[in-house]
């Protein structure tokens, strides 16, 4: 199926720690923004596809949710990219740098915990297995 | 002048006020009055005609009315356009038969638009239909919401009394200060309450013991391992032996309450018991997962303290009384025919944001959500300048909730066919990037100028209206100068617009440009919105298709709930659209989510030849059906749907060429529709194919009990495939 053995593994050895998916700033200084990483990820057609994770709560009764309208699987374009010991820098064709790293900060990690709560204790089977899939453009059903 | 309804102002001392104009104002004035002709009748003014932007003919006549009503009431001229017989946009109760609208929500005065209804091109319905979670679109007047389009939607009442209808739209950016302005919004005009409410929660020897917390963490880590196969490990079993031994040491000196839930809870560790036993073979999507069990909760009243309005004398007079409090969404409950009902105030909470809830007085209300609050928070980005206008229970409220955004300094009234022309041009200027043309450029920079040169000549018209005026009604009336020279201006406006695209495009002329095929400036409305076409596409659809071969848009679909998206709206609807259309809970939006609002607006369709998977996906071979839409941006690549430079993103390589769109190489693109798609109208995909025959059974089984035969001109069981 792929090319990218390498990259496959390396993926599949940071989202499992727990990672984060940085978009570096123009300035190359730092990340303008992140997103923690759900623990799958697919590749084809030259494309990575990851999902990030946004705005996880605990309702007022406890129950752990995700905005999933919001957490849609995300291409990276593999045209240039390098693998290192801790961290995977993909080059954009707009110029623009994308880093896969280790989650460090506490709100890194309490995201991508409450996540693992959520799809392991909320969704049903079958939604687990929609997002697994990372091959839907939109989600349509509950969560939103 | 038509009937109007209210005046802006009572009695106000008439003495002619001073107005000094510079001599280049004055030039200006009088070059624009020639421009645009008699305000009254449209007749050209000669010299000595216009100080009052009245013909010598229309200026005898207002003289000799004058005794009779002399004051304007916020109309909209059409500046040129011959006088013709205008009416008043019939509010559903005439404003004189309406309550007296109670404390300072009551005093405040504001403009009814006077419109010709033949001009209206969309008039505002009475009659929306019930329980039609989509809503009815519709489109005012001016450029002070977001595609100067609002929806209006009626929910069935969940108490089984009148409907309750809702309207609600976007403000854009540089109209919310408009809204602020009418707001009581100093925070010191708010006292702190204490009330009392009751609501769910869990029980202190829950909360004290963490039961719930442990239960949790076994059932996480039960199913992760059987999702895996690699059996539960030991740690797992000593938990949930540990779970089981605290709740039996709780049991005799629990409460009733207390061992309702603690039984509740043993309940789920015999649930979860024997599939930690080795050997337990139940697939996991199959019944393995153990399901969710939500924390036990009891009503309890508790006392929180909330912050309203202070006393109504201590707000200004002529600013509405507004409430901060954390985000809300209208709550609605949907029954299995996707139909919503609404109470008129249950509210999902916590949505993430600070909000405004505004009282306009006779049982009205507004919430808005601003950018920046009086507290310094914000709304997030998705969600930044949205407003609802709520109505009191009943029906046929729409005429006077569109008329109640004049409370809140917004343009109150229905777009007309110029501005829908202005509005047309606008879009497609965007779309097909004409801005990047000196001579359009330069135009539209001289169009928006127009607005103030004939604020000016407004002001110089009106200045004797301001005499007497206190503070809030000199900002009112500046106002409804800033609208009604708006209003006059359009027209030229329009024409100088068109005429500048017609030149860089070679056309001979604006006329011959509006006359050529696929110009028609009219919206086409789709299921809750409206949008408009695009006339380089439209004028040769058959090309723009040539160009894609056998490439398709497609969109791939969550596979299990393609029902019930024709279910529940018939349309491929953006994340917050169907968010505030209440078809699913919006949840809270933290930080991370200011980088997709833009994603959380548009849907995304993708250009290739997709390999089939597991899931749905629509697909419309006939790409030129949405590309005609003047709303899409595209990227090839995947830009987190960015549709401006922000949080980083850049904005490289975003077109709207659809040459170029048919070209895109990469499997990850994105071309990125406003609002959504309509799945069973002039939008309808040529192919939905489901991932499964039940899938496909349940789709044909909804669109058949809605009455849907065909989509697009082709029977729907040839359309939904597996």
């Amino acid at each position: 199926m792929t090319h990218h053995g390498t990259l496959d593994h390396a993926v599949a050895e940071l989202l499992e720690a727990g990672a984060v998916l940085g978009l570096v700033h123009p300035d190359g200084t730092a990340h303008a923004h992140s997103w923690p990483l759900a623990r799958q990820h697919r590749i084809d057609d030259d494309v990575l596809w990851l999902r990030t994770l946004i705005s996880g709560h605990r309702t007022p009764a406890g129950t752990p949710v995700f905005p999933l309208g919001d957490c849609l699987r995300r291409g990276i374009a593999l045209d240039s990219y390098t693998v290192d010991a801790n961290e995977i820098r993909f080059e954009l064709g707009s110029g623009q740098v994308l880093e896969l790293r280790p989650a460090t900060s506490p709100r890194e990690l309490e995201t991508l915990e409450l996540w693992d709560v959520f799809t392991l204790t909320v969704l049903t089977a079958q939604e687990e297995d929609d997002l697994d899939r990372l091959d839907a453009d939109s989600w349509q059903g509950r969560f939103i | 002048m038509g009937s109007g309804g209210q005046k802006a102002h009572e009695a106000i001392a008439i003495a002619p006020a001073p107005v000094y104009l510079t001599s280049a104002q004055s030039e200006m004035i009088a070059d624009h009055e020639a421009l645009l002709g008699c305000t009254s009748c449209g007749t050209p003014l000669d010299d000595g005609e216009g100080w009052n932007g009245l013909c010598g003919n229309c200026a005898d006549k207002a003289e000799a009315d004058d005794g009779l009503d002399t004051e304007q009431t916020g109309g909209a001229p059409t500046g040129g356009a011959p006088a013709v017989e205008v009416e008043a946009v019939s509010p559903a109760t005439p404003a004189s038969e309406l309550p007296a609208t109670p404390d300072n929500a009551g005093s405040i005065d504001f403009a009814t638009p006077t419109i010709d209804s033949s001009e209206v091109v969309t008039p505002v319905p009475t009659d929306p239909v019930v329980g039609d979670m989509a809503g009815h679109p519709l489109i005012v007047g001016g450029e002070d919401l977001d595609d100067s389009s609002l929806t209006l939607v009626a929910y069935q009442d969940a108490n089984g009394g009148a409907s309750r209808e809702v309207l609600y739209g976007w403000v854009n950016p540089e109209a919310e200060h408009k809204v602020l302005d009418a707001l009581a919004l100093d925070e010191e005009k708010l006292v702190p309450v204490e009330v009392t409410k009751d609501i769910n929660g869990r029980l202190p020897l829950d909360e004290q013991h963490q039961l719930y917390e442990q239960i949790e963490t076994v059932a996480k880590s039960v199913n992760y391992h059987l999702k895996k196969g690699d059996g539960i490990p030991e740690h797992t079993h000593g938990n949930l032996d540990k779970l089981q031994a605290s709740i039996n040491g709780l049991y005799d000196s629990a409460t009733d309450d207390e061992k309702e839930m603690l039984g509740t809870y043993l309940g789920a560790i015999e649930q979860i018991a024997p599939k930690m036993t080795p050997g337990y073979d139940e697939p996991y999507t199959a019944g393995g997962k153990i399901p969710h069990l939500d924390p036990h909760t009891v009503a309890q009243t508790v006392t929180v303290t909330e912050m309203v309005p202070a006393p109504a004398e201590d707000i200004p007079a002529g600013l509405l009384p507004a409430t901060i409090r954390d985000t809300t969404r209208i709550k609605p409950t949907l029954d299995s025919e996707g139909q919503g009902s609404w109470d008129g105030k249950n509210r999902y909470t916590k949505e993430g944001g600070k909000e405004y809830r505004i009282e306009l007085g006779d049982g009205y209300e507004a919430v808005y959500r601003p950018t920046t609050t009086a507290t310094g928070n914000s709304a997030k980005v998705g969600q930044r300048g949205f407003l609802e206008v709520i109505a009191p229970a009943g029906a046929g409220h729409g005429p006077e909730m569109v008329r109640r955004l004049g409370q809140l300094n917004l343009v109150n009234r229905p777009m007309t066919a110029a501005e829908a022309e202005w509005t047309y041009l606008q879009r497609n200027v965007w779309a097909q990037r004409l801005d990047q043309d000196a001579g359009v450029a330069s135009t539209l920079t001289a169009a928006k100028t127009l607005d103030d040169t004939v604020a000016e000549l407004v002001f110089s018209e009106k200045a004797n209206q301001a005499i007497g005026m206190n503070d809030t009604e000199l900002a009112r009336f500046a106002k409804s100068i800033q609208l009604e020279a708006e209003a006059r201006a359009l027209p030229e406006k329009t024409r100088m617009v068109r005429a500048a695209v017609a030149k860089h495009l070679g056309y001979e002329s604006g006329d011959a440009l509006a006359a050529s095929p696929g110009y028609n400036p009219m919206p086409r409305r789709t299921v809750g919105w409206y949008s408009w076409d695009r006339f380089d596409v439209a004028a040769n659809p058959d090309a723009t298709t040539a160009r894609f071969g056998n490439r398709v848009l497609y969109h791939r679909v969550t596979g299990n709930n393609v029902a019930d998206m024709f279910r529940n709206s018939g349309a491929l609807v953006a994340t917050e659209r169907r968010r505030v259309m209440g078809i699913q809970p919006g949840l809270g939006m933290s930080e991370g989510s200011d980088m997709t609002s833009g994603g959380s607006r548009v849907v995304d369709l993708r250009v290739g030849s997709p390999s089939s998977t597991k899931g749905a996906m629509m697909i419309w071979k006939n790409p030129t059906r949405l590309l005609r839409r003047a709303d899409w941006y595209a990227y090839d690549g995947d830009h987190f749907a960015a549709s401006a430079s922000e949080g980083g993103w850049s904005t490289h390589g975003q077109t709207r060429d659809p040459a170029k769109v048919a070209k895109f190489k990469k499997s990850n693109n994105e071309i990125l529709f406003r609002n959504g798609i309509d799945l069973t109208g002039s939008e309808a995909p040529d192919q939905i194919k489901c991932g499964s025959a039940s899938q496909r059974a349940d789709v044909l089984a909804v669109l058949t009990h809605k009455g849907i035969t065909h989509l697009g001109s082709r029977p729907i069981d040839k359309v939904v495939t597996t």
